[in-house]
């Protein structure tokens, strides 16, 4: 009976595909932001210099280890007839498509007559108040898939609903960028860089916050809370006591080292071959097997527990990494190699990537249960804050390291007019040594995350047992607050 | 505007509280066994109607052989449209790839309408393929047919005028456009065959 009430159906096709199409709304935007797309606006487009970028990157990201906690936590205290998670779905679309514009708006608004100083003080804030909004918009998204059913397998689709459909839908922006960035650069369309960046932004603000709002308005929490509210102090409390979820911080703190990768991927393509676009025809095989590998999630979720997909994840990277790494030093320019490469590159980390998008989420789900199943208090606020704030942590120390390593690389860019910029590469290496970053870097630090995963036990006949228990609790639960009563 | 579930007090939307003003009943939770037993009844519902569509697509899709060449069949145009569709009037073949190195090098010569008809032809073939490709997935039921048929005979129809139009212009047909014609007649055929296996 127990396991049975677990994984009944809750959550219906339709609310699982507008949860779905809410998160690609919200990737729309956050895929230019959190991609180095950001670092390339703010140093070839606005003219900010490497350094201050660099500096605001690790500022902001030291600022988000306390500040997306206290979100989380007021998240968690927050107690209405709408529910705990949906009021800040309903609300933050809003502000935050507003503050996306004023993130790329800064060479229009400011011209071309500004003080260095003036540009910094710009980015800096409107980075501040995107992340802030950012934040409070993810942290209940992602808590909201939690809080949408106490089944598992309703969670599961859920998560991969959201995964698959702004994999799609949420993916357009970064090709839509690269294509313009391509046609502007040419001068094949009447736009500057930065209003190709503006254009994005107003799409990402209307089109995306649009959708992004409909989960706001078409999903419903279903796992009982407690009536009284917990305080921010118990929402931290809470995250220190969670050792599971502690190894999963510390496994994607760690998995954020190896993000320099995806950071030197744009440098790559636009400084080394110079061609953003080609970015379209290598990812299209493995995008379309990512699609199919969601059939496949429950498959491969019969044969190994989530911790062994994690460390098989980190073993086919490293060597897949230094093959592609090996086989193209010494022709990454020759675009007959390389197109071929790195397309069978991420045809086969696509396989991954589209598990690896599903399964750490879930696993954050079942850290809420049980710490629910330990001390009967569920904080999707502060667990899901750990997942905004890694998913901005991997954008702002790979940033911060890559922004911080492109000087040493010997790559910069001269102003020559407001509007124009030129590329400087001080060694005959530099290429080579992107090259490098871009592919063997993040295959051999991609290693460190499985360390903290050696010790996480919340598989097999432990994570039964809570489900279990928690469906009977469950259960009990909802037909006690059926009649309206408190529960304290 | 909403009414409180228990004593039907009216609720601003503004109002944010858990508790209804008047009879102090949760509002989050009143009732929330049986609103859980409603959403699953309704996710069941809405399940099983899924799964009637899919059931659908994959019989129509993948359900044989011919049903599978018919599928793969409708998206060859995409391969075809590779191969030169047209030749503009200054000699130069216009394939889908060029059209699109074209466009993305902004060298592509829209004023040209030797140029320019054969991009109109090229869309006018992703489109209304699509259509007939969308169409095809619903190949069960009683007027399926019927409307794939006339769908594709309307593809067919706007493929010809569209190359007689181009060839207006001044292009020349190119070995591309003709298989694609060709393809569009077989794919009628295809319709008529797999709808009698299906009515088996």
């Amino acid at each position: 009976m127990a396991e049975n009430k677990g994984d009944i159906r809750y959550v219906g096709v339709k609310e699982t595909l507008i949860y779905g199409i809410a998160n690609a709304g919200q990737c729309f935007g956050y895929n230019i932001i959190a991609g180095s797309y950001l670092s390339l606006f703010f140093t070839k487009v606005f003219g900010v210099p490497p350094t201050a970028v660099a500096a605001m990157m690790l500022f902001l990201g030291l600022w988000d280890t306390f500040n997306d906690p206290l979100m989380g936590s007021i998240v968690d205290r927050t107690r209405t007839r709408y529910g705990k998670l949906r009021p800040y779905l309903l609300i933050v679309p809003i502000p935050l498509g507003i503050a996306t514009i004023l993130l790329f708006a800064g060479p229009q608004l400011l011209g071309d007559k500004v003080t260095d100083a003036a540009k910094i003080i710009y980015m800096f804030v409107t980075y501040f108040f995107w992340e802030l909004f950012y934040t409070l918009g993810d942290v209940p998204f992602w808590g909201m898939s939690a809080a949408i059913s106490p089944s598992p397998s309703d969670r599961t689709r859920v998560i991969s609903s959201a995964r698959f459909i702004s994999g799609i839908l949420g993916g357009l922006s970064t090709p839509i960028l690269t294509v313009l960035m391509d046609l502007s650069n040419k001068g094949a369309i009447p736009l500057s860089l930065s209003q190709v960046f503006l254009l994005m932004s107003i799409l990402s603000a209307t089109y995306g916050m649009g959708l992004f709002s409909l989960s706001g308005f078409f999903t419903k929490e279903r796992v009982v809370q407690t009536i009284k509210e917990p305080s921010i102090l118990d929402g931290f409390k809470a995250l220190i006591k969670n050792k599971p979820l502690l190894l999963i911080v510390i496994g994607n703190v760690l998995a954020a080292i190896g993000g320099i990768g995806g950071f030197f991927s744009a440098y790559y393509y636009s400084e080394v071959v110079q061609m953003n676009s080609l970015t379209i025809i290598i990812y299209l095989p493995g995008t379309i097997l990512g699609f199919i590998t969601y059939l496949l999630i429950p498959k491969v979720k019969e044969r190994f527990d989530n911790r062994q997909i994690i460390f098989l994840n980190g073993f086919v990277r490293l060597i897949v990494g230094i093959i592609v790494f090996l086989v193209g030093v010494k022709c990454f320019t020759n675009l007959w190699v390389v197109v071929p490469l790195l397309m069978i590159q991420n045809f086969l980390f696509s396989f991954f990537n589209t598990i690896n998008a599903v399964i750490p989420t879930e696993m954050i789900g079942d850290t809420i249960d049980y710490m629910e199943w330990k001390t009967g208090q569920r904080n999707e606020g502060v667990s899901f804050s750990v997942l905004t704030f890694v998913g901005k942590l991997t954008g702002s120390i790979s940033g911060t390291i890559g922004n911080a390593l492109l000087p040493v690389i010997g790559l910069s860019f001269v102003q020559i007019s407001a509007t124009e910029t030129m590329t400087v590469k001080a060694y005959e290496y530099t290429d080579t040594l992107i090259w490098g970053m871009f592919t063997l870097a993040p295959a051999i630090l991609g290693l460190l995350p499985l360390i903290p995963y050696i010790w996480y036990d919340l598989t097999g006949d432990k994570l039964n047992q809570v489900r279990e228990e928690m469906a009977e609790r469950r259960a009990k639960l909802s037909i006690e607050v059926s009649g309206g009563a408190n529960n304290e | 505007m909403s009414n409180c579930p228990k004593c039907n007090e009216k609720l601003s939307p503004f109002y944010m509280k858990q508790n209804c003003p008047k009879c102090n009943t949760n509002l989050v939770y009143y009732d929330l066994d049986n609103r859980l037993q409603a959403d699953h009844e309704k996710a069941m519902r809405e399940q099983e109607a899924v799964e009637r569509v899919l059931n659908n697509i994959k019989t129509s899709a993948f359900g044989g052989a011919l049903q599978i060449i018919r599928f793969v069949l409708m998206f060859s145009p995409l391969a075809w449209m590779c191969l030169p569709m047209f030749k503009a009037n200054d000699g130069e073949s216009v394939t889908l790839i060029s059209v699109i190195m074209g466009i993305i090098g902004g060298g592509f010569d829209f004023s040209n309408p030797s140029y320019l008809f054969p991009v109109i032809t090229m869309v006018c073939i992703i489109v209304f393929s699509l259509v007939v490709i969308i169409s095809s997935l619903f190949s069960l039921g009683k007027k399926a047919f019927l409307r794939n048929t006339i769908l594709s005979i309307i593809n067919l129809l706007v493929l010809a005028v569209c190359i007689i139009l181009t060839i207006l212009q001044g292009a020349n047909i190119g070995a591309g456009a003709i298989i694609v014609v060709v393809t569009y007649i077989i794919e009628n055929i295809m319709h008529k065959l797999v709808d009698k296996k299906i009515s088996k």
